[in-house]
């Protein structure tokens, strides 16, 4: 903008010059363009630019554009977070916690399909940067973290008890919290949880996929995890589960999915499921390469009493993959 | 890496445009010795896009990130950008002499103002070390170089003590103050003159440390700041010539990366040459 110069007529042009006081009002009229009016502070007043500088940030927050800056979200741990609360209030609690690339949507089908709407009171949160959740930069996500929110959640919500269903890295969210939080987890439904603890390589190729997201976006990497996660079957007859997969994954924030693939490979250190109490129930797929079959029977024998149900031509993305294997298996279980 | 090397060690800070990411703006420990860029990010990993962001989250805030790179492969930017940069005019009492003399300066009649002379170089003005300055034919004929320090502001205030001044300090940087002299002469104000696109050269390495008089820093081209700060500010040539010399002297840098006193030579002459045709 440039400022034109002022015509004749201010204060030291007047004769005594006359210099403006607080309360004074200030007027300026341009014909077809209005009014600017101000008013001179008390001397005593604060200066409003020093709490506007202050709040000005140059820290950056993923994913909040999706809600229109933050429209709808939850204040959990001091942060905001997508959650939903539905179902029958009254009925016993479910927690779900999705995986990597994933979202609380992921379990939008098996709950219709179950109707575990009429009979459970859920309780749905996408994890930190995951889905329509926020992440800010100064916010160092770990397993550790989702599992801190999910607890605080509970807290907040008063939920304890509760069936725990979780997918993939969720798996280890969902175990950190019935070995930190036995009284909130009763029950734990695992759908293929990666192996205790997250082998090297795939904690290296972990760190790597955060920087191709990081430089690249999520296009970059979509292809990779759908060819890795889905069986042959669903490739070749279920064109809808794949689209599914893939649209989990391109609907992320590059850099909330970046920070959820730091957070699995920082899983380096066994997690104590021998001292898990929760009735377990465990799924995975027989083409699952992220949760094969042997991983799970480890999982099974480590935690007292675990069931496992393997899933025939089935991949990574299960609830997407074989809906119906899925239900039957939680059916039976709950 | 260990939890300890996110705290010290990697406060050369350098802006640049990552190759990787559609030349997103990045910010790097410049590693002298080695002329690599160690990335940096902050402790969740994002990584940092610029400077503001180091001033704001603080060093115990940052950590390094990825692969090196070497320096070769990017482009270097400017550390700050998007806003003004105030000025003091007539800082030097030498300078102030050369300038009161030399029949450009319409500011004044003695060399020494009674009152500090603060203007301000309009942001479109900023460009980095060895992006070329635009000459502006036609605009100036009397193209001339101030070789500064720059103090970067971490903080907002009002009416800070003078004891507290040096709280808000962040950190140094090497700044030309580029001036069309006929233009600063004639238009009085300095503003015109010294805010033509490309006239505010800033390298692209800061140090975000306040350095303590006597300290010694492996980094040399910060060795070549503190001595003019621990000079107590001698005079601009003085500060200018103590940086260049030393720069082509010891610093394991492209000449293109780090413009030379001779390429400014070198570019005086070409445009000689020019106007001469």
């Amino acid at each position: 903008m440039i400022a034109t110069g002022t015509p004749a007529g201010v204060g030291i042009g007047k004769k005594p010059p006359v210099f403006l006081k607080p309360g004074d009002v200030v007027e300026v009229s341009v014909t077809g363009l209005g009014t600017l009016r101000n008013t001179i502070a008390e001397p005593t007043a604060t200066n409003q630019t020093i709490s506007r500088v202050a709040k000005e940030t140059h820290v950056p927050i993923s994913n909040l554009n999706k809600t229109n800056g933050g429209v709808g979200l939850t204040s959990i741990n001091s942060k905001q977070l997508y959650y939903r609360q539905t179902g029958n209030a009254s009925g016993p609690p479910i927690i779900f916690v999705h995986g990597l690339g994933g979202s609380s949507e992921f379990y939008s089908p098996l709950i219709a399909s179950l109707g575990l709407d009429k009979s459970h009171s859920l309780h749905l949160l996408d994890l930190e940067g995951h889905g329509l959740s926020p992440t800010s930069a100064i916010s160092v996500v770990s397993i550790s973290s989702y599992a801190a929110d999910f607890a605080a959640l509970a807290q907040q919500v008063k939920i304890s008890g509760a069936t725990v269903f979780a997918h993939s890295m969720g798996s280890y969210v969902a175990l950190t919290l019935a070995v930190k939080y036995p009284e909130l987890v009763s029950k734990l439904v695992l759908i293929g949880p990666p192996p205790n603890p997250l082998p090297e390589g795939a904690q290296t190729g972990s760190i790597a996929r955060a920087a191709t997201v990081r430089a690249s976006g999520m296009a970059a990497v979509v292809d990779a995890v759908v060819t890795a996660g889905a069986s042959e079957k669903s490739k070749l007859e279920n064109p809808v589960a794949v689209a599914a997969v893939r649209m989990s994954l391109l609907g992320q924030d590059p850099e909330g999915y970046a920070k959820g693939c730091t957070a699995l490979a920082g899983v380096t250190e066994e997690l104590p499921v021998s001292q898990i109490k929760a009735q377990t129930l465990i799924i995975t797929g027989d083409e699952d390469k992220v949760s094969p079959p042997a991983v799970c029977e480890k999982y099974a024998a480590g935690i007292k009493g675990a069931k496992l149900q393997v899933l025939q031509q089935v991949g990574h993305w299960h609830n997407f993959e074989d809906l119906n294997g899925v239900a039957k298996a939680v059916k039976a279980f709950l | 890496m260990t939890q300890n090397s996110t705290h010290a060690g990697f406060t050369n800070y350098a802006a640049y445009r990552d190759p990787k990411a559609l030349g997103q703006s990045r910010i790097g420990h410049l590693d002298l010795e080695k002329s690599v860029i160690q990335p940096l990010s902050f402790v969740s990993g994002t990584p940092l896009a610029n400077l503001y962001q180091v001033i704001e989250i603080g060093e115990s805030q940052i950590k390094p990130f990825g692969e090196v790179i070497p320096l070769s492969s990017v482009e270097l930017l400017a550390p700050i950008s998007g806003r003004d940069v105030l000025a003091v005019g007539k800082n030097y009492s030498e300078h102030a002499k050369e300038f009161n003399s030399s029949g450009y300066d319409s500011s004044d009649k003695v060399d020494q103002p009674t009152h500090p002379v603060i203007f301000t170089k309009r942001a479109t003005s900023i460009i980095s070390s060895g992006e070329l300055i635009f000459p502006h034919p036609r605009f100036t004929e009397s193209c001339d170089y101030e070789g500064e320090i720059g103090v970067i502001i971490g903080k907002s205030g009002f009416r800070i003590k003078e004891a507290d001044a040096m709280d808000y300090v962040w950190g140094y940087t090497i700044i030309n103050d580029m001036t069309a002299r006929e233009r600063q002469r004639d238009h009085k104000q300095f503003y015109i003159g010294k805010s033509p696109d490309t006239f505010c050269p800033i390298v692209s390495v800061t140090l975000g440390k306040v350095p303590k008089v006597g300290e010694k820093r492996s980094n040399k081209i910060f060795r070549v700041q503190l001595q003019c700060l621990q000079a107590n500010f001698p005079s601009p040539s003085e500060c200018k010539l103590t940086s260049t010399a030393n720069r082509a002297k010891i610093l394991p840098l492209r000449s293109s990366s780090f413009p030379s006193h001779s390429s400014f030579t070198h570019y005086q002459k070409d445009r000689q040459s020019n106007l001469a045709t």
